[in-house]
């Protein structure tokens, strides 16, 4: 093609579309494959046909006789002789039901189905986690409040969706978090001198400092490092997802979000792309009422988060986020559900479930919960909302209602309860008295890690500032080494 | 230097030009040059260059990618994909939707996981929706997570101002890209150099923004082998020279060298500098062509605010104050959208007469000695 043909061309696929386009390039060149239909872009629908290199697209080329539907590439459509409106006030789509298998007095709910039973053990870990969980929260938070620290944002409120969720993963299932998921990190073995360490930016927290608080990772642990642009974690979980689904790896990708973030460009991206390219990825929606002061109702206009997944092509589910036992069991199947092995193997599988054998694909799955705590330590939310509200959140804490649901059955009681929380608490303060007594990273590690490694202008760079603190010595905090 | 894996290039390709383009190549490089000598060997077009280092990098590499809109089976709106997705399927050869700041999202998530994935953005200009991708993330992220997380990837993509293409499609990033910390910036420029630099930045452990020019792709010149890996920070001398050091990167380079064939018919000797690397300058060459020069004329396709050029003037200015005789030129694009009809598309870049000028005005004096 000459020069210029190419230009018009790049221009036009901008303005029309890639499908027309295609259809140019077809006439333009007088490629092989004359007919506009054997250019177009195959969907990845199945991983046999992603993985093959040479397999052609199977749309139709010729309408099919009689006006039965219309057939473009947009798909195959019946028609219809009214003028109706689907979907906004006057015709909504019905709303997605909550799971939910324990209720909020902590009692079975009597025909849920739990493909995934607790046992004791499992029950006890995770409820302890979550116990521990809100201690940490509680305790970090009023750490911060004493200003040792500079900020901090609790999960209260939402410990069964961190845990239930985590509990369900596989822990090399690579977790994409937004901020308010540090009980998956507890549940995976991170310890409160790790998260001390972290929100204290000391030496010792391998972070070197860099990020602030709560911005944890641990590439060990499979959590990427937090970064405070809220819904960029969802397109990296799809390139994460596509990276397994490219090697064969049994693993998922799992991007946490919340209902503010949902709103995001980056999140409308993530959910078509995973969608279009079968990536197995977990969407977990933390809808939490909140963002900051911006409520539910205020953020979108239909069914919620889980509303929309179905119009993407993908599974979805909602589920009460206070809930752990229903948390789990959602999580384990839409994982299995990702990976394209159908619901797994569990004791009664649910009936009526479609298995979603064989494409490997993601799935949504939307918590619904309630951000009982104030958005961060740079928030007080007695600004817009009331406390009766508040107060009456924090009697559906999610933590005292799976502590029912064990008590009822006789794996816990109040004196494990009160050594469990008296102990973690010994611990929590103990972990910030060792990390605030590490001295912070030196001055000279400031500007390493931008590249690989140190090119010559910050090395000079370096050379300057550490030359100009050595001279001026009171202008470096006593508690950070300059070298 | 910057620990990318490269090879150092043949100690030819830093003197002058390539064989295949020792003749001044025209503003207007869609034109054949016709030179005898290298009718035995092989021309290819920048496109085909870039290509094969796609192509042989993927080859080396499994964890080598590609994705962006209409790159797979369409071959890439410039082609530089063309049939790949044959040979290493759909899912190596990844089509996208349309969305900039979601496979740049889902590039870094692939580069975070293991993958070096090449993320091409049809037009340099749609990657300022991706812009949020790419500074927060892309370049942030080995510095926040203290290095144990990198992202490994090459962004390209054709840019610069070409023929009418309107001033949304006539976008020059580098000028905005620039600042981010973390990212390192390539253009390339000719066959040679981009086909050797796009196979540096591929194998580079830092994320690299590679900058083609929209009006290079059908430039004939030579590639190297598939072991020609160029360094990603070294600029290159184009031509040596005395009176004036002419400093420029991309589509430039050949407005200057055409007013450099001016130049020299008036007994002027430039010397002329491509910078290849826009982020970081190659400081050790730039300060020894003015040190032999004592003169700093920087052309460019950016804006004249905010551009590369304004940052190496900033930086000539403070390490080579004393080396100069002259204050540093800054030949630039005008702070005006790019108008579509041609004779302002024109007024608004610069064109080779503005060089010429400048360097008379610059050196003046001494064509008086030399004649």
């Amino acid at each position: 093609m000459r020069p210029r043909g190419c230009k018009l061309l790049a221009r036009a696929a901008r303005a029309l579309g890639n499908a027309e386009s295609s259809a140019l390039a077809a006439l333009h060149s007088g490629s092989s494959s004359s007919s506009p239909q054997g250019t177009l872009r195959r969907l990845h629908t199945s991983p046999s046909a992603a993985a093959e290199a040479n397999t052609t697209t199977t749309t139709p080329t010729c309408p099919s006789p009689g006006d039965a539907f219309l057939e473009v590439p947009g798909g195959k459509l019946p028609f219809t002789s009214a003028i109706q409106f689907v979907g906004g006030s006057d015709s909504p789509a019905p709303t997605i039901p909550c799971y939910r298998t324990i209720d909020s007095a902590g009692q079975d709910v009597p025909d849920a189905q739990v493909p995934y039973p607790l046992g004791q053990d499992l029950a006890l870990r995770m409820y302890t986690c979550m116990a521990r969980l809100q201690t940490m929260d509680t305790l970090f938070y009023e750490a911060q409040r004493q200003g040792r620290f500079s900020f901090y944002l609790t999960c209260q409120g939402e410990e069964a969706t961190n845990i239930g969720s985590a509990a369900g993963l596989d822990d090399k299932d690579m977790v994409f978090a937004q901020y308010r998921e540090q009980g998956v990190l507890l549940w995976r073995g991170y310890t409160l001198d790790q998260f001390a360490n972290q929100l204290l930016g000391n030496a010792q927290e391998p972070g070197k400092g860099r990020q602030m608080p709560i911005h944890y990772g641990s590439p060990e642990l499979a959590y990427q490092t937090i970064s405070s642009p809220l819904a960029t974690q969802m397109p990296h979980a799809v390139g994460a997802a596509y990276a397994y689904k490219m090697d064969r790896l049994p693993q998922v990708s799992v991007a946490y979000f919340g209902d503010g973030a949902s709103s995001e460009g980056d999140a409308h991206a993530a959910f078509n792309f995973a969608a279009v390219l079968g990536a197995p990825t977990l969407f977990v929606c933390r809808n939490n009422g909140y963002a900051i002061s911006t409520p539910a109702h205020e953020q979108y206009k239909g069914d919620g988060i889980a509303g929309r997944g179905p119009m993407y092509g993908i599974p979805t589910i909602r589920v009460d986020g206070g809930d752990v036992r229903a948390v789990y069991n959602a999580v384990v199947a839409a994982r299995a559900r990702a990976l394209g092995l159908g619901s797994g193997s569990g004791s009664g599988s649910p009936e009526g479930s479609s298995g979603g054998g064989g494409a490997p694909g993601p799935v949504l799955i939307e918590c619904m919960s309630y951000r009982c705590g104030h958005h961060s330590t740079s928030d007080d939310s007695t600004r817009y909302r009331t406390s009766d509200e508040m107060r009456a959140w924090r009697a559906r804490d999610p933590v005292a209602r799976f502590r029912t649901w064990l008590v009822r059955r006789g794996w816990w009681d109040e004196a494990q309860e009160a050594v469990l929380r008296r102990t973690t608490r010994v611990q929590v303060l103990e972990a910030l008295d060792a990390a605030s007594r590490v001295a912070k990273p030196p001055l000279s590690t400031l500007f390493t890690d931008v590249y690989a490694s140190l090119p010559p202008h910050l090395a000079a760079q370096s050379a300057q500032t550490l030359d100009f603190v050595r001279r001026h010595p009171t202008i470096c905090p006593p508690d950070v080494p300059v070298q | 230097m910057l620990a990318s894996r490269n090879v150092r290039a043949a100690a030819g390709a830093r003197v002058a030009a390539a064989p295949g383009q020792r003749a001044i190549l025209a503003a207007r490089p869609g034109r054949r040059t016709l030179i005898a000598a290298k009718a035995q060997k092989k021309e290819i077009m920048m496109w085909e260059a870039l290509r094969e280092a796609i192509d042989e990098e993927m080859e080396r590499d499994p964890t080598v990618c590609v994705m962006g809109e209409d790159v797979g089976h369409y071959g890439g709106s410039y082609k530089c994909t063309l049939g790949l997705y044959k040979k290493y399927g759909d899912m190596r050869v990844l089509d996208t939707p349309i969305c900039e700041n979601g496979f740049m999202g889902m590039g870094v998530g692939a580069a975070m996981t293991g993958l070096r994935p090449i993320v091409e953005g049809m037009n340099m200009g749609f990657l300022l929706l991706a812009f949020n991708q790419i500074s927060n993330n892309c370049g942030m992220l080995h510095y926040t997570s203290g290095g144990q997380f990198k992202t490994p990837l090459v962004v390209r993509g054709p840019g610069g101002v070409g023929r009418q293409l309107g001033a949304e499609h006539s976008q020059r990033l580098e000028s905005y890209f620039q600042s981010i910390p973390g990212v390192q910036l390539v253009a390339c420029s000719t066959v040679r150099n981009s086909k050797a630099l796009l196979k540096a930045a591929i194998r580079s452990d830092n994320p690299i923004i590679f900058f083609e020019h929209v009006l290079l792709y059908n430039v004939k010149g030579e590639a190297g082998g598939a072991d020609e890996v160029a360094c990603l920070e070294r600029a290159e001398v184009v031509r040596e020279g005395t009176d004036v050091s002419i400093f420029t990167y991309s589509r430039m380079r050949y407005v200057v060298m055409q007013a450099v064939n001016d130049l020299v018919k008036k007994g002027y000797n430039p010397e002329v500098i491509d910078l290849i690397s826009l982020k970081p300058f190659d400081m050790e060459t730039i300060s020894n062509s003015i040190k032999k020069t004592r003169k700093a004329i920087i052309v460019e396709e950016c804006m004249k605010t905010g551009g590369i050029g304004a940052s190496l003037s900033a930086v000539i200015n403070e390490s080579l104050f004393y080396e100069l005789d002259h204050e540093v030129i800054r030949l630039s694009s005008q702070d005006v959208p790019t108008a579509y009809a041609y004779e302002l598309e024109a007024a608004t870049i610069v064109q080779s007469s503005q060089v010429v000028e400048a360097v008379e005005r610059v050196v003046g004096g001494r064509v008086a000695a030399h004649a």
